[in-house]
Parts: C-alpha cells; sequence; structure tokens
C-alpha cells in the first residue's frame, strides 16, 4: 500500500488549498471534474460530508482543508474536483477531494524524501510524505492512504 | 501438451464441479437416509462420487481421488445392499463428504483442517468395508499412490489423462469415432470436408488418417471394410447430435462410435483402441449397420464403477431401475446444457450498467418538459422515442434483475444436515419440514440468509423443542417438528421458521436481561416488550449453556444480519405449543421503490416497502408534543431537520412519513413530499460507514446523487427516544 506512490515517474499532479500547494502522485488521479451538485451526508464525518455523482457512480467527497485546518471558502471559478483511486487496507477507493485551484501534472524540482520537518506546519506532519520544489516554491506531497485511513486517526471522530 | 496455466484452469473448473457435485450428494445422501433403498438415488450418489474421483485423478489430485475411491468402494456396496445403509454408515458417507470439503479446500491452498477426521473417516470406512485399517492406512490419502489398490480403478482417470491431452471442459466427454468403409466408396474430399466441419463445430477434433495403413489392392477382400479415418471428438453434445451427423453416411459406410470416458477397463481398452487407430482392418461386417457401442452394450453406462466390471449379471434387478436412473440424468444433462456458469461480479456489472441506464433513461424524461416547452412537433416525435426506449430499458431492467434470481431452496439445504446433526448429538428428535423451497430472491440475498437461519434452527432445535420423553408426557409427538416456510407478500419475502415446541418462556428472558442488568430491575414488561428483549446481547431463555447455542448470542446477530439485507424479524410464541420467527427481506437488494422526500432543500428516499401513511403535521402537534394521535394510536415521531443538523425554520406545514417494521411505527417529519421513485441503490463507501441514518444512496433523473434513509435503524432510535421520553 505504501508503495501506491513508487509507479509515479515522478510526475505530480499540484493543487492549491487556500495559500498552499500540494502534490498528488498523477499515477492516482482518475479525472479532474468542474464542481458540481453536492449533496450534503447528514451525520457524517465533515471532512467526508458530500457525495458527488462522478460517471453514474456515487463518490464521496473530501475536503482536505478541514483536514489540515485551513480556511474554507465556497467554490469559486477555479474550484475543481480531483477524483483519486486509492488503495487504503488493501481496498480500491474512489474519492474525489475538493480542491481550490489546480496546476499542472509535472516533476518536481527537487524532493526531500526523509526529512519532512516536524515543526512549523499547521497540519498534521504526518499527511506529508515528502517535500518538494518546484519553482521556488515549497510543495507538500502528501501520504493519501493516511489521510484517507481513518481509522488511524481518531481525532477525527473527535472532531466531529 | 499442457501449460501449468492451463492445468490450473482445469483444476479450478474440476474443484468448482466438485462443489455442486459434493452439494447434490450430501442433499442424496440425506434423502436417501428417509428412503433406504432407493436404488436411483444410491445410483446418482454413486455417480456423482465417482465422477468425483475420476475428475481428482485426471488433475492430478492424487489423495482426493485415493480417498474418494474408499468413499465409493463403502458407497458401491451399499448400491448391491451388501451394506445396509445404517444410522452409522451413513454418518460415515456423511463424514467422507466433510472430509471431501477439506481436500477441496486444500487443493485450493488451503491447509488440511481436519487431518484427525480424515484418519478416522477413512478408517471407518475400512471398517466397514470389513477390511483390516492396519494394511491400508499406510496407503491412506497421503500417499500418492496406492501401488496395492484392491481395484484398478485409480488407474481408469490416469488413462483418460493421457486421451485428453487438450484442456477439457470437465463435464464435456471423449468421442472415437471410426469410419469403416469399403474403399471404392471413399467420400470425395468436399464430402469429407462437410463431414469435418460438422464434427469440428460440435468441440475439439483430431483428425486421424489410416490410408497408408489400407492394404494393396491385390490384398484387399472382395467387399471388405477397411478403417480410413477416425476422429477424437472433444464434447458437450449428447451421442445423438454426434450421430445424427453421420446418418447420410448410414449405409455407406460402418461409422462407430466410443465414448471413452466410460471405458470400464482403460488400459486394456487403451490398447484395443491403439491397436484400431494404428489401422487394424477390419474383417467383413454388414456394411449398413450404423453402430453406437455405448447404446448397444448394456454394461458401459456413466453410473458403472470402473472396478465392477464383472458384477452385472448378480445386480440384474438393480440393474434395470438403474438405467431409469441413468435415463433421468441423462435428460438432467441436456438440460443444463441450455444454462452456463457466469462468473458473478460480471453479473454484477452488468445490473450496475442497467441501473446507469435506467438514471440516463430517467434524466432524458426529465429533457422533455423542456423540449416541449420550445418546439411541440419536435417533443411529439422525442416523446415516442422515449416512451420505447423507456420500454425497453424497464423490460432490460426486469430481464437483468431475473439473472440474479434463484430459488432460496439452496440455502435451505444444509439445514436438514443441521437438524439431523443435531439430534444424532443432542438424543432429541425432530423432523425438518420445508415450504416454498422455489421462491426466487436474489443470488446476494440466498447467499446472506443461510447464515442467520441455521441461527434461528439451531435455536428452535435447542430452546424449543423438547426431549422425546417431556414431549410425550406433555401428550405431544415424540418428535418435534420444524417447519421453513417461504413466500413472497407486498414485494418482500417472508421466511417462517415455526417449532412446535414449548415457547419461549418470557419470564425468564425478562429475569436474564435483569440480571444482567440491561434493563432497570422495577421495570414492566409486556409480552411482546419480553420478547423484544431476546434480540438484545446476552440475553437467552436457556436454563443451561450447550455445545449449540444458549450463550446468549445469537438473536441479536441474527437480527443484526437480517437488517443488513433491509430486514425485519418478529418472534411470536404460545407457552407449550411453539414458537414462529418471521423474518421478512425484500426480493433484491439492488434496487427500491422509494418515496422521495424534501428536507433542508435536500431530497432524500423512504424506501416505500416502509411507508405505511403520509399526514400533515398540525401545528399544534409541532409544538411541544413528541407524539401523533393516528387513529387513536399514539405515534412517535422524529423530525429529520433536527436529527440532520438543519439550520433555519421549517417550513409552515410539514408532513409526517409513518414508517412501521412488523408493528412499530415511527413518524418521520419531513419539508415536502417530492414523489415515488424507483432507485438503484448504490452502497455507501467505507467512509461512510459510521453513519447510521443512510442505508445507501441513488443518483436522479437530473444526475443528482440523493442519500436513502435507513428506516429500520430510524425506527429503532425512535423507538429509544419514545422509551426515554415515556420514562421522563
Amino acid at each position: 500500500m505504501a508503495n501506491n506512490h513508487s509507479d509515479e515517474n515522478g510526475q505530480f499532479l499540484r493543487i492549491g488549498l487556500g495559500d498552499e500547494t500540494f502534490a498528488i502522485p498523477a499515477s492516482i488521479v482518475r479525472e479532474i471534474l468542474d464542481v458540481g451538485t453536492m449533496t450534503p451526508v447528514p451525520t457524517s464525518n465533515p471532512v467526508v460530508g458530500s457525495l458527488v455523482n462522478v460517471r453514474g457512480r456515487v463518490v464521496p467527497l473530501a475536503d482536505l482543508r478541514m483536514r489540515f485546518n485551513i480556511d474554507v471558502i465556497p467554490p469559486t471559478i477555479d474550484s475543481r474536483v480531483v477524483v483519486l483511486e486509492l488503495l487504503v487496507e488493501g481496498e480500491a477507493l474512489i474519492v474525489g477531494i475538493i480542491a481550490d485551484k489546480v496546476f499542472e501534472v509535472s516533476a518536481l524540482d527537487s524532493m526531500m524524501e526523509d526529512d519532512v520537518p516536524r515543526v512549523g506546519m499547521r497540519w498534521p506532519p504526518e499527511f506529508v510524505r515528502s517535500i518538494g520544489r518546484r519553482n521556488d516554491e515549497f510543495v507538500m506531497v502528501l501520504d493519501l492512504n493516511r489521510v484517507f485511513n481513518f481509522n488511524e486517526g481518531d481525532e477525527l471522530q473527535e472532531a466531529s | 501438451m499442457s501449460t501449468n496455466d492451463e492445468n490450473m484452469e482445469i483444476q479450478l473448473g474440476f474443484l468448482e464441479e466438485m462443489a455442486e457435485l459434493l452439494f447434490d450428494a450430501e442433499k442424496d445422501l440425506l434423502a436417501l437416509e428417509e428412503t433406504p433403498g432407493n436404488i436411483d438415488l444410491v445410483s446418482r450418489l454413486f455417480r456423482n462420487i465417482h465422477t468425483i474421483k475420476g475428475g481428482a485423478g485426471m488433475v492430478g489430485l492424487d489423495d482426493l481421488a485415493n480417498f474418494t475411491h474408499d468413499a465409493e468402494n463403502l458407497l458401491d456396496e451399499v448400491r448391491k445392499s451388501k451394506i445396509p445403509l445404517t444410522a452409522k454408515i451413513a454418518t460415515v458417507l456423511l463424514q467422507s463428504l466433510d472430509c471431501l470439503k477439506d481436500f477441496m479446500q486444500a487443493a485450493y491452498g488451503n491447509p488440511l483442517q481436519n487431518t484427525d477426521l480424515i484418519a478416522a473417516t477413512h478408517h471407518a470406512i475400512l471398517e466397514a468395508l470389513g477390511k483390516k485399517p492396519a494394511e491400508q492406512v499406510a496407503s491412506a490419502p497421503k500417499a500418492p499412490e496406492v501401488p496395492t489398490a484392491p481395484a484398478p480403478a485409480v488407474e481408469a482417470p490416469s488413462a483418460a489423462t493421457e486421451i485428453s491431452e487438450e484442456p477439457v471442459e470437465t463435464r464435456s466427454k471423449i468421442y472415437l469415432i471410426q469410419f469403416l468403409t469399403q474403399l471404392d466408396r471413399l467420400p470425395s474430399e468436399q464430402e469429407l470436408a462437410t463431414l469435418s466441419a460438422g464434427l469440428a463445430a460440435l468441440g475439439e477434433l483430431v483428425s486421424i488418417s489410416h490410408e497408408r495403413s489400407i492394404p494393396d489392392e491385390s490384398e484387399r477382400l472382395a467387399g471388405a471394410i477397411h478403417l480410413w479415418r477416425s476422429f477424437q471428438l472433444t464434447t458437450t453434445t449428447e451421442t445423438e447430435t454426434v450421430l445424427a451427423l453421420f446418418s447420410q453416411w448410414d449405409g455407406i459406410h460402418e461409422v462407430r462410435i466410443e465414448d471413452l470416458n466410460f471405458l470400464p477397463d482403460a488400459p486394456e481398452n487403451q490398447a484395443e483402441i491403439d491397436a484400431k487407430v494404428a489401422g487394424d482392418s477390419v474383417a467383413a461386417l454388414p456394411a449398413s449397420s450404423l453402430r453406437s457401442e455405448p447404446f448397444e452394450t448394456p454394461s458401459p453406462t456413466p453410473s458403472q464403477p470402473v472396478s465392477s466390471a464383472a458384477n452385472e449379471t448378480s445386480l440384474a434387478p438393480a440393474g434395470r431401475k438403474q438405467t431409469k436412473g441413468d435415463e433421468k440424468v441423462e435428460t438432467q444433462a441436456s438440460q443444463k446444457l441450455t444454462s452456463i456458469r457466469v462468473d458473478i461480479n460480471k453479473l454484477d456489472r452488468l445490473v450496475n450498467l442497467v441501473g446507469e441506464l435506467i438514471t440516463i433513461g430517467a434524466r432524458l424524461d426529465s429533457f422533455k418538459s423542456i423540449v416541449e416547452r420550445r418546439d411541440r412537433a419536435l417533443a411529439d416525435s422525442l416523446i415516442g422515442i422515449l416512451d420505447d426506449s423507456s420500454r425497453s430499458l424497464r423490460e432490460l431492467q426486469d430481464q437483468a434483475m431475473t439473472i440474479r434470481m434463484v430459488p432460496i431452496g439452496g440455502a435451505f439445504d444444509p439445514m436438514t444436515r443441521l437438524v439431523r446433526d443435531y439430534c444424532m448429538q443432542s438424543g432429541k428428535k425432530a423432523k425438518l419440514t420445508i415450504i416454498g423451497k422455489e421462491t426466487e430472491v436474489d443470488k446476494k440475498v440466498s447467499e446472506q440468509i443461510s447464515g442467520p437461519l441455521k441461527h434461528l434452527i439451531r435455536n428452535s432445535l435447542d430452546h424449543g423443542l423438547e426431549f422425546p420423553a417431556e414431549r410425550e408426557a406433555a401428550g405431544k409427538e415424540a418428535e418435534g417438528e420444524i417447519i421453513l416456510n417461504t413466500y413472497n407478500k407486498n414485494g418482500l419475502i417472508v421466511i417462517e421458521v415455526t417449532d412446535n415446541g414449548k415457547g419461549i418462556d418470557t419470564d425468564a428472558v425478562v429475569r436474564s436481561a435483569k440480571a444482567k442488568g440491561l434493563v432497570s430491575q422495577d421495570r414492566e414488561f409486556s409480552e411482546r416488550e419480553a420478547l423484544e428483549l431476546i434480540f438484545m446481547p446476552a440475553v437467552s431463555s436457556a436454563e443451561k449453556v450447550t455445545e449449540i447455542s444458549g450463550r446468549g448470542v445469537g438473536m441479536d446477530v441474527v437480527k443484526r444480519d437480517i437488517e443488513e439485507l433491509r430486514g425485519t424479524v418478529e418472534v411470536t410464541t404460545e407457552r407449550g405449543v411453539g414458537t414462529t420467527i418471521t423474518v421478512r427481506i425484500p426480493m433484491t437488494l439492488s434496487i427500491v421503490d422509494g418515496l422521495l422526500v424534501e428536507i433542508g432543500g435536500h431530497n432524500y428516499v423512504i424506501p416505500l416497502s416502509f411507508v405505511e401513511e403520509c399526514v400533515e403535521l398540525a401545528t399544534s402537534a409541532a409544538a411541544g408534543s413528541n407524539f401523533l394521535d393516528i387513529r387513536n394510536d399514539l405515534v412517535p415521531f422524529m423530525r429529520l431537520r433536527e436529527l440532520f443538523g438543519i439550520e433555519g425554520p421549517p417550513p409552515d406545514y410539514e408532513k409526517v412519513v409513518i414508517v412501521s417494521t412488523a408493528d412499530r411505527r415511527v413518524g418521520l417529519v419531513v419539508d415536502r413530499l417530492v414523489g415515488d421513485h424507483q432507485t438503484v441503490i448504490k452502497s455507501l463507501s467505507r467512509l461512510h460507514k459510521d453513519v447510521q441514518c443512510f442505508s445507501g444512496a441513488t443518483i436522479l433523473g437530473d444526475g443528482s446523487v440523493v442519500l436513502i434513509l435507513d428506516v429500520v435503524r430510524l425506527i429503532e432510535a425512535g423507538q429509544i427516544r419514545e422509551e426515554h421520553l415515556r420514562v421522563a
């Protein structure tokens, strides 16, 4: 499962959440859609608080901004839904995430694989797999399996 | 020869077939116990076991083949009435089937579970056969080959392997077809091509030419016929069909068809075949006879054991009946040809796609009114097309759904064995009557209902039915009865498990619940409320814990399993007379007729099967009260707005949808009723598994996603609130 990101050929989709830029391995991105109708799921964890229709399939929509303590703003003309195909606990999981902005797919200029600084980040450091650089800007490479493994992080249940 | 992959495929095919054969065998064996001496049953049973043995040998599962061989021998003795089918023998045979299942699992790569049971059963089989187990133990399943095997049977399958080099479908047969003719009547090349093509269409064809071995002109006898061509055909087609292809050659040539699978003595015959194939010319025979050996010779029918070539004479009366049995099986086999096995995942995919089509259809429909407003004429022609397409779609949906439907009987079959085994162990006497086996349910329902049903039947056996002495003392028949009755009602499958035992002691249930601190000590319970308690975890009315049930785990699990199928469970009981447990489940899991409602600007679906009625919420009732007066019955109601945390004032006239399961009713307050809607259920992702209020989601015509309310859970929640409020 951890190898989910290893076959990515170094290509990443960069997305903007608030002022931050995050990178997602391009290999797990299924498609990028405009923001359509979102159906709220009452009583659910607000991080995955709604559902969207992706070509006849009901897909949960996650708002990572909530998970990373980034201000949640209503969708703008730049907002997109990025549909990902993950492998969590050995099972395929299709999930959409909402992005304030989507940049292009590209390689990163450099990557610090091992030493993710534990300080100075607003979001839980375990969600960041590594930090890279692109055009003199820091980019957080997300560990999406962790992000969507809700059993591991019980703080979410408490938050909801 | 075959690659490893092909071998694996053949083996998997065999294992799949074996599972079915075992399943049938167990059923037959149990039936046979009821009607000992039923020669049809014994024959079929024997044939199934024999097929397993042959197949196992062919795919190289030697342990399995060897074990089966001994079980087959025992069965053979029973078949020949040399050993009576006592309860003990039946148990040994049933155990053998269990062992075979274990072997089967082992072939899938799992470790053997019960080596002890296998050894014990093998011992018991040999003992029953009157053989000294000691000498045989060495050649018991572990040994790959049985050099001193009592019959040449084990060799037959290996011979079969040699013959069938191609990966063959396990049910297919191999025919050797020999074409003999006078040489001046050889068919033209074109005729031969037609014939070959016809044969090739039936299966895999290997054609062997013998022209070179035909003697020189000078040595030929006048009118002699010679073998000039043979075909080896691997096919699933019946012999008659193959024969039909040769009908036009009848009278000119001699055609012989042999079914190689059923050769009674493979090694010897193999030699014979080899000799024939090698091109021995055959002495003059009436050239017109169209022969088909399996039909002409009485012995090599599929039911015959490979090892009992000599026993036909001693079996004359039984033999005749057996032929009858064979005919029946023959027709069964040809019926089977009209169906094919399909991967269930493909089926699910198909049903999903149909669901998506329905959604698209609904979307097209909503387009209709838009077009209508703009262009009347265009709308008219569009409506015509849409009507046609929706009719076809509806039919497609119905058909797709029926593909998944299977008779529920399959889920009931293990129950007979369960009751039998329980009675053997406990000393109780019980018979199981099954009604409505043919009732059709979704395949998934049929798979998932089996577990809870087993639990219910065990409960009836253990807690319901009394021991024979007790029953007689109470003036009942010593043998108890459990009736498993299934029927359709209102789009639901109803399954009733009824026993004529002692009924549930509701006082004991209440005592148990109180003792475990599950309910408050001073609470009074009505009969019905007390019965509800048995669905709580850890409540039991059983005085003592047994091997089988009584630990107080059970009914809560049953209830949960049934609710997972969107169903309900209900108990009625009468002291001294018996208990009935009624399970109601929807026929299919993937489509639901729903009532579309609006709450806080979003739509939700309430499954129509739970909806009793809809009423307006009087403003007076809205203030403070939590109960509605529905024809003098107080019904608690829940405001879904509150439950869903929707802010803002509700509309002036709210609606209440009264939903019920069994006889519990709850009102769900919604903003507005939208209408009926047939929906394809999509399950929620794992990210939403903690969400209690919804059982799934669906997609509407406009493409929007709508949640489906989990009425069973909501009613439960309402019930808890009701109790809370009544106490307060």
